[in-house]
């Protein structure tokens, strides 16, 4: 092992429990000064949780952090700011009410209380941030509500990096970034670190680890499993170290697409339009077939599926369901045609997080579960619960567990079959297994190519290519709001997604 | 993932309350038992039968106004509107000699065109309810004393003076009604989807509209809801004291929120039920009913009650988060 | 921040646009409409009727902006008006029974303040709790005083009445409020940071911003401006009443929205405050000018107060769908 004096950042024996559940269990590892240091895991591996204790926003029920061998005394932001931690978070912590410059200097009251902002100052510096790193869509006195989602996510990574800090965290940053913006930020990191600054990093991106990271420090289940060198590191290794299991690369085994295509028409999306959301959109799902919908952040794949369900308002669509014209697209109109939708986003919507798992189950399907008094026929309900938790083996305690105590994973799973349970003729999924570990995003994958072998048609929109690949007989790419084409067969590869995914191309296909 | 439309909250202080489901009735059932040993007076039949009419008529405005804070949302205009319907019957029956019952229905659909308004506009435009209804509010102050004004505290006599008189047996029919009322709503709220439904739109109306409710539909119509049932309840009242009265449903909604917070509503919805808001009323109702009897000065009556708030509130949050950490 | 707002598309995007706007059409038509709006008497009653509601409004606004508000502040005036007048007539000086006054105030905003912002209750059942309780006690004494009209020294009925160059002291005290607030919530880091707590919550505690302090701060804060808007008032007016401050929050509320706040935080400047009052204000005097039933004036100012607060909802959603947003 190298010398220890080498060691910036020495995380001791880091325990975080939450009531029963142990977050972190005596977490120790050390970060060495001007190397960008990886931190991987599953979800719930208890990386976020790491870094928010390190940036004092959650107190640990035990250990010690040194930072340039201090010993961090309190756990509050403005400490571990003041010991020159900064951190970029998951969750964008901006201030849309307020302009470009006060996002990017918070702390300007730090400065004296009775001092007057002197705004020309600010708005200059500002402007050299912005420059310097060749960001010129904004502007310092713009209102930051007007900036679109990438732009402020920059913003808020900006305002850690200028802050001049010893020690940056970022918790996966370029989530919400296209690729081509991840990369330059990529690129920054590693510029900062030639000047000397440390950096560790969250990431689900096992590219950017590879590419990017000095070393890795893998966790699962809350506690520390290894730390490996630049020369240690590959795919292989790092899956391994994360599900503890010899995974071999069958996660995304191909899934053997259909030859021939089934002629007959599920569904199909006929010119969806909107201002300045979408272009012109047409798709059709065919009898027994998997779409997939593929685009990188910005492409317009999560509002075409919001759209085409009803969710948001069109300017324009004509949407067909098993030969007959869809009369109002609306979410309610869809369901009682049989067409389910997963949402994208299970923390926001999509699932009621204080009610029961069972009064979850019931939601779409409220009529069929009641008897013609309407009352639910709780027996009956419970029933079919357990079935489906049965079948998608989800781990909870009770039928009364309510999803905002389970983990990832099974808030995705009953989310699914809350979907599922109602047999629908069509589902549209949207980022299924978003930010879920390894083993529960198997199990979700297995699950909608059940339904589907049993005629249930399938779209899906993704935007991890493995998966669509792994799920779909056909893919549709969009990119920058219009669908840019189409590829099935042998054709479906990643480079040939990728191109069209990145490049406009002149024949609009479909 | 701002791309949303959902409604966002705008901080997250009070999103902890809970005033714990139960809590209410021990706190009933507590000072029940203590003015019963307490004092001579409180547990007579008499007086027991006074609270219950008296809670029987502000009952009605809090059934509309208990389902609309289960959607999350408020309703400030409930005691304007209560006070409204009660002057606008009223200047129906006697300025327009229209028959009384005719006069009660135009009252009622009024008040529904009233909520309809406050539910259109905060659905439609994405508003915060609170400062809608504060709007609601004042213009319907101003419709009140407009028509008390007209009406020169003329008596109401006849079918409208008797209509709260009405009696099944001995007992006044809005008691029966009362006690129906709370017993059919906490089976539907409990049992039937179609009311059940209300706690899913509450707690996350877009999800509910995912799986295919018609979430802002609803939520329209429990505004509609609020407005109506404090537009009976306002009626009632007129009718019990036979005239339009300035001071009518002035500062009922605060009433409302105490009785329908005890009970376990949350601003933030998803929570409350009829019964346990009805029995926050009788709760609140005791209070008084039992400072009186202890000659309580009647100002100190209302230090107790925003103690009883407030303690009640501090309790449950300090409580949920001894159970959270 | 630069001052490009001269620009005509900046001026109407403020907030605060809409009720300048219509406060200044209203002031044209009273001044053209009325022989007795210039009239001596009614500049004097706009004067004394603005500055206290003025003071109260810029308490509201600073607690919206932090995305809080505040029931119990006309309760707090009549607690301050009575317990001044009983402390002068039983022979406290004046100096004192005004920092008594102020006391009270302090006293009600640190309860308000540790209820919402520490123990996290919401500001709306937390203050109407706060509210009965004050009102309790107002009344109380008010009872035990019954009717009684102080001979309040004329050293302090000064403050009431008193003027320089025809303003009134509490008119020309109201003024260097605002322009104090209007720096402070400018140009200065600590009035900015409101903007910052009531914009975003969440993002302002991990900023390590510490906003349950700023909420007590604020709530002190508009228990002193109560304070000194009920020592003018009965001053000025020489008693007491019960009345005092009765339905002052929810006018004060009224008026910060139509001055551009909004209850979701954030947003709201102190001119705007005092705008949204002045208007209240004219409107009044419109209703008494043009003797109009003073009756309809609620059911005007509630109509305006719905139809600003939809014409902001749809401005923001047509904002979010021509950013593509929604």
């Amino acid at each position: 092992m190298n010398d220890m004096q080498d060691d910036l950042l020495k995380i001791k024996g880091i325990s975080k429990q939450y009531g029963v559940v142990k977050a972190l269990d005596e977490v120790s590892f050390s970060v060495r000064a001007g190397e960008i240091h990886a931190l991987l895991g599953e979800n719930g591996a208890g990386k976020s949780t790491l870094v928010k204790i390190i940036m004092g926003e959650e107190r640990p029920s035990a250990g010690s952090i040194e930072l340039d061998g201090k010993l961090m005394e309190e756990f509050h932001p403005n400490y571990s700011r003041g010991m020159g931690i900064q951190m970029v978070h998951q969750e964008l912590a901006v201030f849309e009410n307020m302009s470009v410059t006060e996002n990017l200097f918070p702390w300007m009251a730090d400065e004296g209380a009775v001092r007057s902002i002197k705004w020309e100052d600010y708005n200059s510096k500002a402007q050299e941030i912005l420059d310097s790193f060749e960001f010129r869509t904004v502007v310092p006195t713009q209102r930051m509500d007007t900036v679109n989602l990438a732009g402020q996510q920059m913003i808020e990574i900006l305002r850690c990096i200028y802050a001049n800090p010893k020690v940056l965290l970022l918790d996966e940053p370029t989530s919400g970034l296209n690729n081509e913006e991840a990369e330059r930020l990529m690129l920054t990191l590693k510029e900062l670190k030639a000047k000397g600054l440390t950096i560790i990093y969250i990431s689900h991106r096992l590219n950017e680890i590879l590419d990017y990271a000095d070393r890795v420090t893998v966790m699962r289940d809350g506690k520390f499993v290894c730390t490996l060198d630049k020369d240690e590191m590959n795919e292989q290794s790092l899956i391994n170290n994360m599900t503890g299991r010899e995974f071999s690369s069958t996660l995304y085994s191909r899934k053997t697409y259909k030859e021939t295509i089934n002629p007959d028409i599920m569904f199909e999306v006929k010119a969806l339009s909107k201002k300045k959301v979408l272009w012109s959109a047409s798709l059709k799902l065919f009898k027994g077939e998997v779409l997939g919908v593929f685009g990188l952040e910005g492409s317009g794949t999560d509002r075409l599926s919001r759209m085409m369900y009803g969710l948001e308002s069109v300017d324009e669509a004509d949407i067909w369901f098993e030969g007959i014209k869809i009369k109002r697209i609306t979410s309610a109109e869809m369901v009682k045609n049989g067409i389910l939708y997963l949402n994208g986003n299970r923390k926001y919507a999509g699932l009621l997080h204080d009610s029961s798992v069972m009064d979850n189950i019931s939601l779409p399907q409220l009529k069929t579960v009641s008897n013609k008094w309407t009352f639910i026929q709780t027996k009956k309900l419970a029933g079919i619960t357990k079935s489906f938790i049965e079948r998608f083996s989800i781990a909870i305690p009770s039928l009364k567990a309510c999803p905002r105590n389970l983990s990832g994973g099974n808030q995705q799973k009953v989310m699914l079959a809350t979907n599922i349970a109602t047999n629908p003729k069509l589902l549209i999924v949207n980022e299924p297994t978003r930010g879920i570990d390894v083993g529960a995003k198997v199990q979700i994958h297995n699950q909608l190519l059940n339904i589907a072998s049993e005629g249930v048609g399938i779209i899906v929109f993704s935007s991890e290519l493995p998966e669509l690949l792994s799920l779909s007989d056909r893919i549709i790419v969009m990119h920058e709001k219009r669908i840019n084409g189409e590829i099935s067969g042998k054709d479906m590869t990643e480079q040939s997604i990728m191109r069209l995914a990145s490049v406009r191309s002149e024949e609009v296909a479909v | 993932m701002s791309e949303y439309t959902g409604r966002t909250l705008s901080s997250d202080v009070g999103r902890r309350i809970n005033f714990s489901s139960y809590s209410i009735y021990f706190l009933a059932i507590g000072l029940f038992l203590f003015l019963t040993f307490a004092t001579n007076t409180f547990f007579s039949f008499e007086n027991l039968y006074s609270i219950s009419l008296d809670i029987s008529i502000q009952f009605y405005a809090i059934v509309g106004f208990t389902l609309l804070l289960i959607m999350g949302e408020i309703d400030m205009s409930v005691g304007s509107v209560f006070g409204f319907s009660g002057a606008l019957a009223g200047y129906l029956f006697v300025k327009s000699g229209l028959p009384f019952w005719i006069a009660f229905l135009l009252t009622v659909l009024l008040c529904a065109g009233v909520g309809l308004i406050n539910g259109l506009v905060v659905v439609k435009f994405h508003v915060s309810s609170m400062m809608v209804t504060i709007g609601m509010m004042t213009v319907m102050a101003g419709f009140k004393a407009v028509l008390i004004g007209q009406l020169s505290s003329r008596v109401f006599t006849g079918d409208f003076r008797s209509f709260m008189r009405m009696k099944l047996g001995d007992i006044h029919w809005t008691i029966i009604a009362l006690v129906i009322l709370i017993v059919v709503f906490e089976i539907l709220l409990l049992r039937s989807y179609k009311f059940k439904v209300f706690y899913f739109v509450g707690q996350n109306s877009e999800t509910a509209k995912i799986y295919g409710i018609k979430s802002d539909r609803i939520r329209m119509m429990m505004f509609v809801m609020s407005a109506v049932t404090a537009g009976i309840g306002g009626v009632i009242a007129a009718s019990r004291v036979a005239h339009a009265a300035a001071t009518a449903g002035v500062g009922l909604e605060f009433t409302m929120i105490t009785a329908a917070v005890l009970g376990g509503a949350s601003l933030f919805g998803g929570k409350g039920s009829i019964l346990r808001s009805a029995v926050g009323l009788f709760f609140l109702a005791m209070v008084t009913n039992g400072m009186v009897s202890f000659s309580v000065d009647p100002y100190i009556q209302q230090v107790v009650l925003g103690l009883i708030l407030i303690i009640a509130v501090t309790v449950d949050i300090v409580f949920t988060r001894k159970s959270r950490a | 921040m630069k001052m490009s707002g001269l620009k005509l598309k900046n001026v109407i995007q403020r907030s605060e646009f809409a009720v300048i706007a219509i406060t200044i059409i209203l002031f044209v038509v009273l001044a053209t409409g009325s022989d007795i709006f210039f009239n001596v008497n009614n500049l004097n009653s706009l004067q004394t009727s603005i500055a206290p509601s003025a003071l109260v409004a810029f308490g509201m606004m600073l607690l919206l902006i932090l995305g809080v508000f505040d029931l119990s502040v006309g309760a707090t005036m009549a607690l301050v008006g009575i317990s001044v007048s009983t402390l002068l007539a039983s022979g406290v000086s004046v100096p004192l029974a005004v920092l008594g006054g102020f006391g009270i105030g302090v006293l009600v905003g640190f309860v308000n303040g540790i209820l919402v912002g520490v123990v996290g209750i919401n500001p709306l059942i937390a203050t109407i709790g706060i509210k009965f309780m004050v009102q309790g006690l107002a009344y109380m004494r008010m009872s035990n005083l019954y009717q009684v009209h102080p001979d309040f020294p004329a050293s302090f009925t000064i403050l009431g009445t008193g003027k320089l160059f025809g303003i009134y002291y509490q008119f020309l005290f109201m003024i260097v409020i605002l322009i104090i607030l209007s720096i402070f919530l400018k140009n200065n880091g600590i009035g900015r940071r409101l903007y910052y707590i009531g914009g975003n919550r969440n993002a302002s505690r991990l900023m390590g911003f510490n906003s349950k302090r700023m909420i007590i701060i604020i709530y002190i804060v508009i228990g002193l401006l109560a304070a000194a808007a009920a020592i003018f008032s009965i001053a000025r007016y020489g008693n007491a009443n019960r009345y005092l401050g009765s339905g002052i929050e929810m006018t004060a509320i009224i008026s910060c929205v139509l001055g551009g706040a909004s209850l979701s935080g954030g947003k709201g400047t102190a001119m705007g405050a005092l705008f949204g009052v002045i208007f209240m204000s004219l409107m009044t005097n419109f209703f008494n000018l043009f003797e109009v039933s003073s009756t309809w004036q609620d059911v005007v100012v509630g109509a305006i107060l719905i139809i600003v607060v939809a014409a902001d909802g749809y401005l923001t959603l047509k904002k979010n769908k021509e950013l593509g947003k929604i």
